[in-house]
């Protein structure tokens, strides 16, 4: 055989691995919910208590289940095997999957409200009906929020006026009326109201921020009490009860937390906490470290969904685990051969091109080439940065770290208690992303009974010496409380680190800057590239001209204003609904027609390719 | 990973019939009528101009990476670069990807080497892996066209925003300028910057244009039957929905 035709043999068997891999599953057969169960929400409807969830068949393949106790202490039964709510291709809020479920009766209708995860998987909270007791819903779309009272969803903001990401939300609707409670992102919990969900009004403050809200947060509920708020916190594996307004403590236990008693269900499992279907009940989703190693297929971790008490004081009844699994394929295990592979393959391509480089710039450097200094640079900078990135940026170090020395029993026990005090410790001064540290610590120890304690301090960047004054002495005291020895016996030594911190630097100082220089050029190169396509010369131009200035300032809010004051039955003059619609429709339409087209064309040419009719793409073999 | 669905596996296998049908039909000698592109056709005028003002040609082949869009702009590197070679002109191209450098060396060797031409030019002056990062990459592009006072710049593949960098330099450069791309939301940048602009399908259609080939020739029939598919299976989900107020097409298309 040739080699044009080995290559063209190999090509093909390579192709139609991957064919294969697109065309069929992984695994065959199993539950809609054979990978996980997450987000469990309930509500009572007659006689029968209904619960939905999110079941994964695979990470990013979702749909809703629904599950149904008869009577008040039946068992729940899954009802019925397929998913009653799935993401689907054309729903663009919730192509990503969907996550966080809460489930409200209004007599027979049923509504649930879901945070989906978009196109650029970033969340969105949509919500969809049921008159069938949940076994097909209508969907709405997303929820719409306003602070001014003018509601307005567009496709970039389709939750309206949310001050940033949802990332967790409780709704409660009564008497006519949805209130919601949502926590967003680098903002903080904000309250909303209004009699549907597409008219939502904000309120104009943040009730509290995010410094104020409990720490590490894994889940969130909460419910109009009195008219007041209370919310349901699990953070740092404790259930916290607190009125939203100012933080006060509700909880029953005296350390200010109602700590799960689940003999069987670690605090720190859960991750999602929803009130109902009864009162005084709550549905929580546990996520578990295996015991063992789990196939490819599994997912990394055990997921369950429990029926429990609101305040977690007993166990509850399981009332959901991962269904039947499908049978494995033999491409269950080759996904990962064929990715290894490719970065193998990959990483020989990244060898010759910085050989490339090095060839290039050492060529200008022997030959005294005009612009030599910029080659001189290059090595110089080589040099820097391989040096900082092999020793000051190994993988997983970032954010803070302990490091512990002497790994007894009680060293373990004490890395977990030290982590918690170093957080709050550091959380007192900054922002914790901000301040990557690394604490290493050394017990000394005589036999069991630790005597003593040496705290390496290694951190990025600036550290001041007032803020080293007041942190050292704190994880000083907790390192003695934990370990039950003096303050005096701990010593801490706290140094830069100065590989880390180079490495930092030179991207913070360097690259970062440069970068955004680059990119801030652009705006140089448009506006005269602009003043070169908006010079009217033709009808075309003229078009795009009065296109252009529809859609600019129909996104402004002066474009609004101006046209904020037209008649009802003249809607469509409005120039923000004009721009929408030229954005949405035309703009719209025309990308798709050009989207289909290239993506035939992508697969004639990959045809092509695979079935080694292309003979361009064999350039040099029959040197 | 994300799976066909049954419309899906439908829809490739009838396609790729048509496809393979068309192919066939012109390897056995079916005239195929190949549209005139403006842009594409330019091509050796834009060559021969930068011959003629001895200034070097630059064939960029974008930031894919081990693709079939790289494929595509390749094909057409090795008819730039071997009309290049006959006018004994260098052209240059700057590479943001290690896998596209690799490939796209063999191309200009083997294209220089067709027409006697081998070793005329280092390949380490003329091939040149700038960087993976778009600020870099863009940067580069466009101190090389000044520098070089580049004559020719084609630009084929897929961008982002360092398009507008590069492509606003060879206008700045006075380069003749072509580009040719499947990435949408570039193309308005390109068209107010570039002498002609092909994007789209026809992205895919440069190879065949260039070459003749039957069996490009034929596979771009074959994605015409492909477009006339979908464009009844619009008209039919328009009707249908419009008809019944039941969108009864996408429930069968998600099924």
């Amino acid at each position: 055989m040739s080699k044009r035709g080995a290559l063209k043999l190999l090509a093909f068997l390579v192709g139609l691995y991957f064919v294969l891999e697109y065309v069929l599953p992984e695994k065959l057969g199993g539950d809609f919910d054979s990978y996980e169960v997450r987000a469990p929400a309930g509500c009572v409807l007659g006689t029968n208590t209904l619960a939905f969830y999110v079941g994964h068949y695979r990470a990013e393949q979702c749909g809703i289940g629904r599950l149904v106790q008869r009577g008040a202490t039946g068992t729940w039964t899954r009802t019925p095997n397929r998913p009653v709510l799935q993401p689907a291709l054309f729903q663009a809020h919730e192509r990503y999957g969907m996550s966080q479920l809460a489930v409200q009766a209004n007599g027979t209708e049923l509504t649930m409200v879901y945070l989906g995860k978009n196109m650029q998987r970033e969340p969105v909270l949509c919500y969809a009906t049921s008159g069938d007791t949940g076994l097909t819903w209508r969907r709405h779309g997303p929820v719409v929020f306003s602070t001014n009272g003018h509601y307005w969803s567009s496709h970039e903001y389709p939750n309206g006026d949310v001050p940033g990401a949802i990332q967790w939300y409780a709704a409660q609707y009564h008497e006519g009326l949805w209130r919601m409670a949502l926590i967003c992102a680098t903002k903080g919990l904000v309250l909303a109201e209004g009699p549907t969900l597409t008219n939502m009004t904000l309120q104009p403050t943040v009730l509290r921020s995010i410094a104020q809200l409990p720490l590490g947060i894994t889940a969130f509920d909460a419910r109009l009490v009195s008219n007041q708020w209370r919310g349901y916190f699990v953070a740092e594996g404790r259930l916290r009860v607190q009125t939203l307004a100012d933080g006060s403590d509700l909880s029953d236990k005296s350390d200010g937390s109602d700590r799960s008693d689940m003999s069987d269900v670690s605090d720190t499992d859960i991750c999602a906490y929803r009130l109902g279907p009864r009162a005084d009940e709550a549905l929580i989703g546990v996520e578990r470290a295996p015991a063992t190693a789990r196939a490819p297929e599994q997912a990394p971790v055990l997921t369950e969904l429990y029926c429990a008490p609101a305040r977690l004081t007993n166990t509850g009844t399981l009332i959901k685990s991962v269904g039947a699994q499908g049978r494995p394929t033999y491409l269950t295990r080759g996904i990962k051969w064929a990715g290894d592979f490719t970065m193998i393959v990959g990483g020989f391509a990244v060898f010759m091109a910085v050989i490339n480089l090095f060839l290039y710039h050492s060529k200008r450097i022997a030959q005294r080439q005009p612009g030599l200094h910029n080659s001189v640079l290059f090595f110089l900078f080589a040099v820097v940065m391989g040096v900082f990135t092999f020793f000051g940026n190994k993988p997983g170090e970032y954010g803070t770290q302990i490091i512990m020395r002497a790994p007894t029993p009680a060293a373990v026990a004490l890395e977990a208690a030290l982590k918690k005090s170093m957080l709050q410790a550091f959380t007192t001064l900054t922002n914790i992303n901000d301040k990557r540290v690394t604490v290493e610590v050394c017990l000394q120890q005589q036999e069991t009974t630790v005597t003593g304690a040496l705290l390496h301090v290694r951190y990025i960047g600036i550290f001041p010496a007032a803020q080293r004054a007041q942190v050292l002495p704190q994880l000083r005291a907790a390192v003695a409380s934990q370990a039950r020895i003096d303050t005096r016996a701990v010593q801490v030594d706290c140094a830069p680190d100065v590989m880390k911190t180079g490495f930092d630097f030179v991207f913070k100082a360097f690259l970062v800057p440069l970068g955004i220089a680059t990119f801030s050029t652009i705006t140089f190169y448009m506006i005269s590239a602009a003043y070169r396509a908006f010079k009217i010369r033709s009808a075309e131009a003229v078009l795009l001209m009065v296109a252009a200035f529809i859609v600019m300032i129909g996104q402004l809010p002066l474009g609004a204003w101006l046209t904020h004051g037209l008649p009802d039955n003249v809607f469509f003059l409005q120039l923000p609904w004009l721009a929408q619609k030229l954005l949405m429709v035309a703009n719209s339409s025309a990308f798709r027609g050009v989207l289909i087209g290239i993506m035939i064309g992508g697969l004639a040419a990959g045809l092509r390719i695979w079935l080694g009719m292309d003979e361009s793409v064999y350039a040099g073999l029959d040197k | 990973m994300e799976h066909a669905s049954a419309p899906v596996i439908i829809l490739f296998v009838l396609f790729a019939a048509f496809i393979l049908l068309q192919i066939h039909r012109a390897r056995h000698g079916a005239h195929i009528f190949l549209r005139r592109i403006a842009g594409l056709e330019v091509i050796d005028d834009a060559i021969g101009r930068a011959t003629e003002q001895d200034r070097p040609i630059m064939f960029n082949p974008g930031r894919d990476d081990l693709s079939v869009n790289l494929f595509c702009s390749l094909s057409v590197l090795g008819y730039v670069t071997r009309k290049a070679a006959k006018l004994n002109m260098p052209v240059n191209v700057p590479v943001s990807m290690p896998l596209a450098y690799a490939m796209a060396e063999e191309y200009w060797k083997d294209a220089y080497d067709a027409m006697g031409r081998g070793g005329m030019f280092a390949v380490e002056d003329n091939i040149r892996y700038l960087s993976g990062d778009q600020n870099a990459f863009g940067m580069s592009c466009a101190g090389w066209i000044k520098r070089e006072r580049i004559g020719a710049n084609l630009l084929f593949g897929s961008y982002g925003f360092e398009a507008m960098i590069i492509a606003e330099a060879g206008q700045q450069a006075g380069a003749i300028q072509v580009a040719c791309t499947p990435t949408f939301f570039q193309v308005p940048f390109f068209i107010v910057t570039c002498d002609y602009t092909v994007f789209g399908e026809e992205f895919y259609a440069a190879g065949a244009y260039f070459s003749h080939d039957p069996v490009l020739t034929g596979s771009l029939a074959g994605q015409d039957w492909c477009k006339l598919v979908v464009l009844g299976l619009i008209v039919a989900g328009i009707l249908v929905f419009t008809l019944t107020q039941q969108n009864l097409l996408a429930n069968l298309l998600l099924w």
